[in-house]
């Protein structure tokens, strides 16, 4: 028997062989971990990336962020914001409505989008209002609408900033004045009843007084204020739209059916408005209603990845937009030398 | 007791018509087992398509009772996989997973094919099915670390990466990729920790380009050119021209037009058409005053098959044409 095994040795050994063998094959068949990018593409890209970036705000076009309505699919924008923070993509003014006034007022406040992150899917409906039983009861039987009180509230506690003027961004906001359907755009003065305006959906919330107006959510007018960054004085505006295919969405709800009106106004208005933004990024949200607050951070992610997924082409969009200054100083230095 | 006896007899009978059934299972599980020990034998010594011809058809149902039926579909993916087919390595193991739910390498193998087929979300739930099993997974772990990164949760990505190094913490070229998730998060003083380690375990020619990155955006733009055109001489044959081209704009981006422009011509020796060898050399010329010759440069970078660098050149002929 000395050197002799049984066969239950024998065969526990070509189990732990087979075993080490398909560890063998997934190790080789493992991440490939590759080589930062070389090709020629990536290589100019990268180089012409850090040029435009690295110029101070006059040397280079001014570029704006525009960040659509959508209510809580909006979230998504800080996922887009993320991105664009990670890839030192500079951002001179910030434009918003709606839900995205409220997410843009965070940026243009310079909140660091690691922190957005985490805030987003806190300032949902249910944190920019006093939604709950007894105020939808009140809605349904006393035509009582909601009040967005608590937005102006998050805008001056934790954002810190009550004007317009005390961002470290240039902003602006639109909401809508129910009386003439005309669009306020809001650039200066207080900054937390210009937010609730600008994301206080009609027929919900309380249109809310301001200056001898009655205001309501901009994204009934304006869905994706382009027109606002390139007053603040955009040259080069990028646009993160979070509209949905309504003809796709189930309605379940006589909120999702009012929402959906608004939506549809807001898809309409938004074809136009989508071709004066030089570059769009278009998040996956489908048809998220805005009570849904458990899918807010799914938003985010539909929003980084969106975003993570277009940035290439984002960052040679931008570098050839640019080309004709930079261009320019390259020329003029040539001439200076000769 | 007549009524006992003939429940015995009955018992007795049923016995033994049930006797030769569990022979005959008996021997069915062995002709099985011989029959998957042949296919694991063509499978180690790499007989890809004849592991296919034993697997396909009738093959993976005759081994459904032998207990390796899992094993047989990893088999039979892997193998499609070396052959090329992609498509049917991917309905194997999307089969395999449905039927062996539990079993942690054809699930990893599923998440690494479809990471390689750009299905990075699919990817991810079945990779972290894999994690939640067998937290060391390392194979899963920096998968998902690559998956996070591609999508672009760089948090996400750098604590798989440090749940892989945890494991394998002796592995250079994970380090080297953990630097990069750090590079791509803006975390410059640490990915250049993890860089210097990585190239402490092991000098590779891609951790020192790493290196050189890092080095770059600290603002050490001449260092950074200087490391790369060192690390050109050690680099495998079929990168060293993307070297070489990689410290020729980064010279162009330190200013040091002559260094450029004499890199971006030994570039030119190697591959005359060489586009952004082109563009670098146009640019050199630009800057020394000299826009014909930029003019000549970027007419064949421009015409050259890489989109971006051919854009660029002719939006810059554009604008030496217009100030002419």
């Amino acid at each position: 028997m000395g050197g002799g095994q049984g066969p239950g040795a024998v065969r526990a050994g070509r189990i732990r062989a087979l075993a080490a063998a398909l560890g063998a094959v997934l190790l080789c068949a493992a991440p490939s971990q590759a080589l930062p990018p070389l090709d020629q593409d990536a290589l100019l890209r990268d180089h012409l990336w850090r040029e435009v970036t690295l110029r101070p705000k006059g040397r280079r076009p001014t570029i704006g962020l525009v960040l659509s309505g959508g209510s809580l699919r909006a979230l998504a924008h800080s996922g887009v914001y993320s991105v664009l923070e990670n890839a030192g993509f500079p951002i001179d003014v910030v434009a918003g409505v709606s839900m995205g006034a409220v997410l843009g007022s965070a940026i243009a406040s310079g909140m660091p989008s690691r922190m957005l992150t985490q805030m987003a899917p806190k300032i949902g409906f249910r944190g920019a209002s006093n939604y709950g039983a007894f105020s939808l009861a009140r809605l349904a039987f006393f035509d009582s609408p909601l009040s967005s009180e608590k937005t102006a509230r998050w805008v001056d506690t934790v954002l810190r900033r009550p004007r317009f003027e005390d961002l470290k961004r240039p902003f602006a906001c639109v909401a809508m004045d129910i009386k003439s359907g005309e669009e306020i755009m809001f650039r200066e003065g207080p900054l937390g009843p210009a937010v609730r305006a600008s994301m206080n959906l009609p027929g919900i919330f309380s249109p809310v007084q301001y200056r001898h107006r009655y205001l309501v959510d901009g994204g009934v007018v304006n869905f994706i204020p382009v027109n606002a960054a390139r007053l603040l004085g955009a040259h080069y505006v990028v646009a993160s739209v979070t509209d949905l295919d309504y003809s796709q969405s189930r309605l379940k709800s006589m909120l999702n059916t009012l929402e959906q009106v608004i939506d549809i106004r807001g898809a309409l208005l938004a074809r136009e408005q989508r071709k004066a933004a030089n570059f769009l990024i278009e998040p996956k949200v489908h048809d998220i209603g805005f009570v849904e607050t458990l899918k807010a951070l799914d938003l985010v992610a539909q929003g980084v990845i969106s975003a993570r997924r277009r940035l290439p082409a984002l960052q040679e969009d931008l570098i050839l937009f640019s080309h004709p200054r930079l261009a320019e100083d390259w020329i003029s230095e040539g001439r200076r030398r000769r | 007791m007549s009524e006992r006896r003939g429940l015995r007899l009955a018992l007795a009978a049923l016995c033994l018509l049930a006797a030769p059934g569990r022979a005959g299972a008996a021997i069915s599980l062995r002709w099985r087992s011989e029959e998957f020990k042949k296919v694991e034998t063509l499978f180690e010594e790499r007989r890809y398509a004849e592991v296919v011809k034993a697997l396909s058809g009738q093959g993976l149902t005759r081994l459904r009772f032998s207990g390796r039926l899992c094993n047989a579909y990893v088999y039979l993916g892997f193998s499609h996989e070396q052959l090329g087919q992609y498509d049917k390595a991917m309905g194997v193991y999307q089969l395999g997973a449905q039927l062996c739910p539990r079993d942690r390498d054809l699930l990893t193998r599923l998440g690494l094919l479809q990471h390689a087929m750009q299905l990075d979300e699919a990817a991810r739930s079945i990779l972290e099915r894999v994690v939640q099993a067998d937290p060391r997974h390392t194979t899963a772990l920096v998968a998902l670390a690559e998956i996070e990164r591609n999508l672009g949760f760089l948090d996400r990505s750098v604590d798989y990466y440090e749940r892989a190094l945890e494991i394998r913490d002796e592995d250079a070229a994970l380090y080297r990729t953990y630097a990069e998730a750090l590079y791509d998060r803006r975390d410059f003083s640490l990915a250049e920790v993890a860089i210097r380690w990585s190239l402490k375990l092991e000098d590779a020619p891609e951790s020192r380009l790493v290196l050189a990155r890092i080095r770059r955006s600290l603002g050490f733009a001449m260092e950074a050119a200087e490391i790369v055109r060192q690390a050109e001489e050690d680099a495998p044959i079929e990168d060293r021209l993307s070297y070489a081209m990689t410290a020729a704009v980064w010279h162009m981006e330190a200013g040091q037009w002559h260094n450029a422009w004499s890199q971006a011509g030994l570039v030119l020796q190697r591959r005359p058409d060489h586009p952004l060898a082109r563009y670098v050399r146009a640019r050199a010329y630009l800057q020394t005053g000299r826009p014909q010759l930029a003019l000549k440069d970027l007419a064949v970078a421009a015409a050259g098959p890489e989109p971006f660098v051919a854009k660029a050149s002719a939006a810059l002929a554009r604008e030496i044409e217009k100030s002419r």
